[in-house]
């Protein structure tokens, strides 16, 4: 009788072990897969985290407009800020355009005195008899308006504070971190795993393991877990780095903060178990994936705020597993609200999660002529 | 003795291509017996075989493993079965003990690993990765993988292709051994040697139907009347390779 052996052995923990272990002994495999994105998350925050910086404006006075002379003078003495001061026959050109409303036409015309100053001196903000007008969006023409009225208002000796109060959970760089860990939740679990699955297709290991009693659920569940488990490992080294660069800390409790990240990386990750679920090619999964991935990071709110789309437009967007995991992983992580308050998102990522499961353990191409 | 496989007006029509890839194939194999499929390629060797694995559905025809059939019993069929392809992959960077442990966790017991190991001449290897293997080397940790849950049927679909002289030799001893121990072998490969050494049945298959089945002997004794084709065959490249290489058609002992 030959010798048998009893012990043990759970397929669900060989098969995560299979999918993990060639990450940590292939050192290209390690840098792209970790070191790469890493550093891309670094690189972004340091990028975006330092919010709209004003830029040098072109400031001009029409001839004959009667303007403050001490806030001409602190005007004046403003390295950010440059006087022109139009000659007349400028100044009746540009007051007519503003009666026809055709100010656009002559400041692009090119003989323009204005299309002059655009050009060389970075103008911002033209100063007419009564209005302000600026060729930037409405976001720097305000920061503008702003700093020409506060000059204004420091030349006169008035008081004019609008420093921005720094709150940890609220600043700039706290609204984007959680947005960055989402991101490389979706780059890990959504284009890697998909890839891999159709690898493992190609390379006939899916016919190997039919030739045995494994179990399909095994090796879903295996494979979701080496990408969860390969997640905790660069989350880890991305929040502590995020905490010494940029003085990051979770305001939450860790345990909620934890229940929400692995929710969220398990519903992305059947995601990435669903696109490769019957890709025959790299090609293919790589160009679902593709297709997934830019909208789900655009419409997320990963790097602006969704709150200015329009209603039904905001109301689908925040079905996306993608936006109730940010949305649930910002209130948790930076206001330290309870799972409770983010019971909704919640039950997107777990309802979405089930119908991923289930699509994957129906559909999924097992390299037989029956699936 | 028990019948292991039973395949009984076996056809099987591809519906993309229309071609018939298997026509009105019949055969049965016993308990620890090997039979071998032979055929050019494209005769209709690999989708029989698959067939038989339950990857592929038969367009008509019956097909039984231990009595049973694919339908209603798949999940107590799979934990019967194992089986080397004919192109087998796995993570390059899996050493090999790893490889028999995953598939010895789909069974509810098994083969120690390193008596397996042991057995298959790859003690010294157990840690090493896949990529370090020579292809010899890799087949034989497939075929570990395959055995190692002591399944009682194994499928091997041209297991020694690419191989060199010795490393054919080292694998006939396993598969001869598995035979002793009771496993049933269905085979499918283009080496007649190979065949006429390990195959106590075979059947030849052309076109997707077999034009020759039986024994080894009995097929050359049907096939040949002269009585040359008889006579103890003379030496050849293979004998003068394995006896200059330090290896003999002696068998080697993997108990």
């Amino acid at each position: 009788m030959p010798e048998l052996s009893q012990t043990k052995l759970y397929p669900f923990w060989q098969l995560m072990m299979v999918n993990i272990r060639p990450f940590f002994r292939d050192k290209a495999v390690l840098l792209w897969t970790f070191g790469l994105p890493i550093f891309i998350a670094l690189l972004l925050i340091q990028a975006f985290s330092g919010g709209p910086k004003m830029s040098p404006m072109n400031v001009v006075v029409m001839h004959g407009e009667q303007i403050e002379q001490k806030w001409l003078k602190a005007m004046e003495e403003d390295p950010l800020v440059t006087i022109t001061r139009l000659s007349q026959t400028d100044s009746i050109v540009l007051e007519d355009s503003f009666a026809s409303a055709q100010l656009a036409e002559v400041i692009s015309s090119p003989g323009s005195v204005l299309r002059k100053l655009q050009n060389e001196v970075s103008p911002e903000v033209y100063l007419a008899p009564n209005a302000m007008f600026s060729t930037h969006n409405s976001d720097e023409s305000l920061m503008a308006r702003n700093y020409l009225l506060r000059l204004k208002a420091q030349a006169n000796g008035e008081e004019m504070q609008s420093n921005v109060i720094s709150v940890k959970g609220y600043r700039y760089t706290d609204w984007l971190i959680p947005g960055i860990i989402v991101l490389q939740v979706l780059g890990l679990a959504l284009v890697s795993i998909a890839n891999s699955l159709v690898s493992d297709r190609q390379n006939g290991f899916f016919k190997r393991l039919r030739l045995s009693p494994f179990k399909r659920r095994d090796y879903i569940i295996g494979i979701v877990l080496a990408r969860l488990f390969l997640l905790v490992f660069q989350m880890l080294i991305l929040f502590v780095a995020f905490h010494f660069l940029f003085g990051y800390t979770l305001q939450g409790n860790v345990l909620d903060i934890i229940a929400v990240m692995a929710l969220g990386s398990f519903c992305i990750c059947m995601l990435g178990v669903l696109v490769g679920a019957r890709s025959q090619r790299v090609e293919v999964s790589s160009g679902i994936a593709n297709l997934l991935y830019f909208p789900l990071m655009f419409l997320s709110g990963i790097y602006f705020d969704t709150a200015n789309f329009p209603t039904l437009l905001r109301e689908i967007v925040s079905l996306l597993p993608t936006t109730a995991f940010l949305d649930a992983l910002r209130l948790v992580a930076n206001q330290g609200v309870e799972l409770a308050a983010v019971s909704r998102q919640l039950i997107i990522l777990g309802v979405t999660s089930v119908v991923f499961f289930l699509i994957v353990y129906f559909c999924f191409d097992w390299g037989d002529e029956k699936s | 003795m028990t019948t292991v496989i039973e395949v009984k007006n076996l056809r099987k029509v591809y519906k993309r291509t229309r071609k018939v890839a298997v026509d009105d194939v019949s055969f049965s194999v016993s308990e620890g017996e090997c039979f071998g499929l032979l055929g050019p390629n494209g005769a209709g060797k690999t989708t029989t075989l698959e067939i038989l694995q339950g990857l592929r559905s038969a367009t008509s025809g019956e097909v039984t493993l231990f009595g049973l059939n694919w339908k209603q019993h798949e999940t107590k069929l799979r934990g019967l079965m194992g089986g080397v392809m004919q192109h087998n992959n796995l993570y390059e960077k899996l050493k090999v003990k790893e490889c028999v442990e995953l598939f010895a966790s789909f069974y509810p017991s098994y083969t120690p690993i390193d008596t397996l190991l042991e057995r298959f001449n790859l003690s010294e290897k157990k840690d090493a990765w896949l990529s370090e293997l020579s292809g010899g080397q890799k087949q034989r940790v497939f075929l570990a993988m395959a055995v190692v849950g002591q399944p009682k049927l194994v499928f091997l679909d041209e297991p020694t292709t690419g191989l060199d002289p010795t490393s054919r030799q080292e694998f006939w001893h396993i598969i001869k051994d598995l035979k002793e121990a009771g496993t049933c072998v269905m085979l499918t490969t283009h080496y007649m040697d190979e065949a006429e050494f390990l195959c106590d049945n075979l059947a030849i298959i052309n076109s997707g139907q077999i034009i020759e089945s039986g024994a080894p002997s009995d097929i050359i004794n049907r096939t040949f009347e002269t009585p040359v084709i008889k006579e103890p065959r003379k030496a050849t490249l293979n004998d003068v390779f394995l006896k200059l290489t330090g290896s003999t058609m002696e068998r080697e002992s993997y108990a």
